[in-house]
């Protein structure tokens, strides 16, 4: 009997720990996460939920496009809760410090355990101010602002590597 | 034999402050209710971890 009772608080002891992994495991499952995939016809650059913040490695979401290309956008918001989610959700374009334009304004809305998407396309020569040189690369800011939220997106518009040069013909 | 105990004391005080410091670094990351849900198992763990060494003869 008593041998019973010393590995029942062995086993009682097992089960405590066991529950505290569980709880980290649920706790870090249960949320709201939010991702992206920017595809600029190349190759396809994926941000994930953890990969948002510039930590420790510095790391900020960024794609490069060429001149003439487009970049569609796939931002997927998942509720990874009992609950449902819905937040609006606002895509603006900043060039520095300056708000270029709002590039979408939706409601993304998830049922417990679902998930939303939210799509748009940029193409890079929309991007580009008039007369801007074709030998300079620009640089644009893509912001998404839901509820509380705010992600950074880096986009980088490659210069024209042949760039159309005006010669002047003397006149004879 | 006593330069042996305070050398076991201090490899046990550098795997608590180790295991204390992976914890908390851990337990930063966990929700209030996360949080007060591992304290209540970890006073179990400890409680029937104690019963388990009182029935040894400890």
């Amino acid at each position: 009997m008593a041998a019973k009772k010393k590995y029942l608080y062995l086993a009682l002891t097992l089960a405590c720990f066991l529950g505290i992994i569980l709880i980290f495991v649920f706790d870090g499952y249960i949320g709201v996460y939010d991702s992206i995939v920017m595809d600029n016809g190349l190759y396809e650059q994926r941000v994930e939920a953890d990969q948002w913040q510039p930590g420790e490695y510095n790391y900020l979401a960024s794609i490069d496009v060429d001149r003439d290309g487009r970049i569609d956008f796939t931002y997927t918001v998942e509720n990874h809760r009992f609950t449902g989610y819905e937040s609006p959700v606002e895509i603006s374009l900043y060039h520095g410090q300056d708000k270029v334009a709002v590039l979408l304004t939706d409601e993304a809305s998830a049922a417990a355990f679902g998930t939303a998407e939210i799509t748009w396309s940029l193409e890079a020569a929309s991007l580009l101010p008039a007369d801007y040189p074709e030998d300079e690369p620009y640089n644009a800011v893509v912001v998404i602002i839901r509820g509380e939220v705010n992600r950074q997106i880096n986009i980088g518009i490659n210069s024209s590597p042949y760039p159309i040069k005006t010669i002047i013909v003397p006149p004879e | 034999m006593k330069l042996e105990y305070i050398l076991y004391a201090f490899g046990i005080l550098l795997c608590i402050a180790g295991v204390g410091y992976l914890a908390a670094e851990y337990v930063s990351y966990l929700s209030e209710a996360g949080k007060l849900g591992s304290l209540a198992l970890t006073v179990g763990l400890f409680a029937f971890l104690g019963k388990y060494f009182q029935g040894l003869g400890w």
